[in-house]
């Protein structure tokens, strides 16, 4: 019992995620300690809680492209193999229409079989597999780096004990048990499946650190203003205004990667868990609103289950919010030596539970293949290519002479104007970037006009015109009278430049234009505004 | 047996994990097998400029043009709402796509399946009120357009253009006399050359053009 105390002693410091020993050993406690990381015993309540919630999140992806199955990953569709872009396209096998649909229905069964936990580690195993195999098939709309994630969190699942708890398969072998008179099941086991799973995030971190460095445009922010302008996921109504502050995005990706790089080497620190996985929980959710992700911060939030412990289910179990559902938390077992098998392991060898054991895979067995059965008839029911209507196949439609002439169109060399990403005025810089963005400056002030080019461009002189405003005909402000002008190269591999004006005397107060042309044509205007003085307004 | 068995799968994994991290941090190997995509983690691979849409056309025998973007049965949008033909880089299958289409439905005989790459500049994409906010000159959207892949009805590529933004870069290259003289004085006086065609610069490399950050699109 000495030995038990000192090692549960020594895994608190030095153990991730506060995991606490319970095993004897008599190797010493640093030994033991070391050894614990991996091979402690605690009840996987991270992990299976993994299981309930990831599989549900990919089956969400999975039952919408289950209706295009066939034109996905069939040969009777239009494959597009991640292989095939490696140069090698005949890696993975390609099945026909029927056997596909049939696969793809048994991914989306297996999926639901994983999450309530029956036959969980053969379910799991056969989601990964058949995860891997379909989006291994459809790089174009299934395979992206969630998918791999997902995929790695699945074989992990899949080697661990997550099915031992809030699972179909705990509660037949509670039943049984119960029906033979013998103790439940102990529901500890070796936690180094989840250790695997924690060190999975880590590199995955380290990696997309890595990643950033090696991304030209990344730290200055104009990698990610970009990404926010684009609209190949959902909607991001936080990233379209983030685009003004480029300065804020700078500083984000400056913090993101740091988040990144120490990931690995904080978050078994148990002072500093609780901030990289609470940081990690905000950055993730952030990506929905900033770039349109949704799917993937969903797998990564779930995913980061795998870092609560026993310890720590323990303890947000008992909190007033919680407290509710702590009666489905099994009781702590007591520890089991080292040297001594957990009597439900004889159990479970035990000739009645075989035969209990193949009657549940029976079951499944059955299951899977009469899911599949009806999958595939559904699917050739549905006729997803509208095959057999009554006229036959469905004619294709005729494209308008006015879409054709468009398409068509010959190459055209950029437009200056399309070159420009912004032309912002302010008054400080904070690196490459305008602190601020201003309309209205006082008399002896700097002003800085900043320019920022999109990639590609030339190198291109360019003018900074400052001109009175005026009033046209139809009453609008527009620049009038040029005052001054000045010019400079930005040559190509140049993201943004800077015209700095002093506000001195030369000018009156009033309204003024600042314009920027390229190639004798405008291509932005800024309007201003010069108030007088601050000292000089006081005095009069 | 069953501990050794652990052991090896944890040194294992970490083996591979490591070899994905190091392959990428090295730039070794990253891309050497398919395999490699499960290990490497470079989700952040840049963003362009210039958005893209991609048009996949078939003209039939009558020199009417069909849509075979938007296929008659129903497309799937999957991450957003947009076809999956718009998720294709490099346009390594927009072709297939196509076929795809065609192989399911009725129409005329075919003599070409054209791919048409739209791009348009991504300030654009800013809904007006932030726009107001940022640029005092209107929004003058403008889209430009380039056929990638011209491609007969029984899968034979005919031809294969560059990108858009490469298709720009090399006309900026392009665009110095003092460089075209010297590249002119590369060429044999007598050795025949496969004539280039409309685009001089198709898939020939990255020397000597602009920076550019990766095309994540």
């Amino acid at each position: 019992m000495n030995a038990v105390a000192n090692t549960s002693q020594s895994t608190n410091q030095v153990s991730a995620a506060g995991s606490s020993l319970t095993r004897s050993d008599t190797a010493g406690p640093d030994a033991a300690a070391k050894k614990s990381f991996f091979f402690a015993r605690e009840i996987p309540f991270g992990m299976a809680l993994v299981r309930l919630s990831l599989p549900v999140v990919i089956l969400v992806d999975i039952v919408r492209r289950w209706p295009f199955a066939r034109e996905l990953y069939s040969t009777d569709g239009a494959i597009a193999s991640l292989s095939s872009n490696f140069g090698n396209p005949d890696l993975l096998p390609e099945f026909s229409g029927p056997v596909a649909v049939g696969l793809f229905t048994m991914l989306g069964l297996l999926l639901v079989t994983s999450a309530i936990g029956w036959c969980t580690r053969l379910s799991l195993l056969g989601v990964t597999f058949l995860y891997f195999y379909f989006t291994m098939l459809d790089c174009l709309s299934t395979v992206t780096k969630y998918t791999v994630i997902a995929d790695h969190v699945f074989l992990l699942l899949a080697v661990s004990n997550c099915g031992d708890l809030w699972s179909v398969d705990a509660w037949l072998k509670r039943r049984r048990a119960a029906k033979e008179g013998l103790p439940a099941p102990d529901q500890r086991s070796e936690i180094w499946a989840q250790r695997l799973a924690q060190i999975l995030f880590g590199m995955i971190y380290f990696g997309a650190s890595v990643t950033k460095m090696h991304t030209a445009g990344f730290f200055s922010g104009d990698q990610l203003v970009y990404w926010m302008m684009t609209y190949l996921n959902n909607e991001h109504p936080l990233g379209d205004q983030l685009t003004r502050y480029p300065l804020i995005v700078s500083i984000s990706c400056y913090a993101t990667f740091l988040w990144e790089i120490v990931f690995i080497f904080t978050v078994f620190q148990p002072k500093m868990r609780w901030w990289v996985l609470g940081i990690g929980t905000i950055f993730h959710i952030m990506t929905a609103f900033t770039l349109g992700l949704i799917i993937f911060p969903i797998v990564i939030t779930a995913s980061y289950l795998v870092f609560l412990d026993e310890k720590d289910f323990r303890t947000i179990f008992s909190w007033p919010l919680f407290r509710r559902f702590a009666r489905f938390l099994p009781e702590s077992a007591p520890a089991v030596p080292r040297n001594v098998e957990p009597a439900v392991d004889s159990v479970r060898l035990a000739l009645p539970a075989r035969g209990w054991r193949f009657g549940s895979v029976g079951a499944f067995a059955l299951t899977v293949v009469a899911v599949c059965s009806i999958g595939v008839g559904a699917e050739y029911l549905m006729d997803p290519y509208k095959m057999r209507g009554p006229d036959g196949p469905l004619p294709l439609t005729v494209l308008p002479d006015e879409e054709v002439q468009r398409l068509l169109t010959p190459d055209m060399p950029l437009r200056q104007c399309d070159k420009l990403l912004a032309f912002d005025l302010g008054k400080t810089l904070v690196g490459e970037h305008l602190a601020t963005h201003h309309k209205e400056f006082r008399m002896g002030e700097q002003l800085v006009a900043q320019v920022t080019l999109s990639p590609p461009h030339g190198d291109m002189w360019l003018d900074c015109v400052c001109c009175e405003a005026t009033t046209d005909s139809d009453g609008e402000v527009v620049p009038g009278r040029i005052l001054y002008k000045t010019g400079h190269v930005m040559t190509r591999e140049s993201f943004r430049s800077n015209f700095y004006f002093r506000m001195d005397d030369a000018m009156e107060p009033g309204d003024y234009f600042l314009k920027l042309r390229s190639g004798n044509e405008e291509v932005a205007r800024k309007r201003f505004t010069l108030l007088p003085d601050v000292k000089a307004a006081a005095a009069n | 047996m069953k501990r050794f068995l652990v052991i090896g799968f944890i040194a294992g994994y970490l083996g591979v994990l490591t070899i994905g991290n190091l392959a990428h941090l090295l730039q070794y190997g990253a891309t050497s097998h398919t395999f490699m995509y499960m290990i490497v983690w470079d989700m952040f691979c840049g963003w362009a400029a210039y958005d893209t849409r991609i048009h996949i056309i078939a003209e039939g025998e009558s020199e009417t043009y069909y849509d075979l973007t938007h296929a008659p049965y129903g497309e799937l949008h999957p991450y957003g709402y947009i076809g999956r033909e718009n998720y294709d880089a490099w346009n390594n299958h927009t072709g297939i796509l196509g076929l795809n289409v065609l192989k399911h439905t009725q129409h005329e005989p075919i003599s070409r399946v054209l791919v048409v790459e739209e791009c348009w500049p991504k300030k654009y994409n800013l809904p007006d009120a932030v726009w107001n906010m940022r640029y005092d000159n209107p929004k003058d959207d403008y889209h430009y357009y380039r056929l990638r892949v011209v491609m007969l009805p029984d899968g034979t590529v005919a031809q294969r253009y560059n990108s858009f933004a490469h298709f720009q870069m090399g006309l900026m290259v392009n665009d110095n006399p003092r460089l075209v003289k010297e590249s002119m004085n590369s060429k044999p006086l007598f050795m025949l050359e496969r004539t280039p065609g409309r685009d001089v610069m198709v898939d020939a490399g990255s020397q000597g053009t602009p920076a550019m950050a990766p095309n994540g699109n």
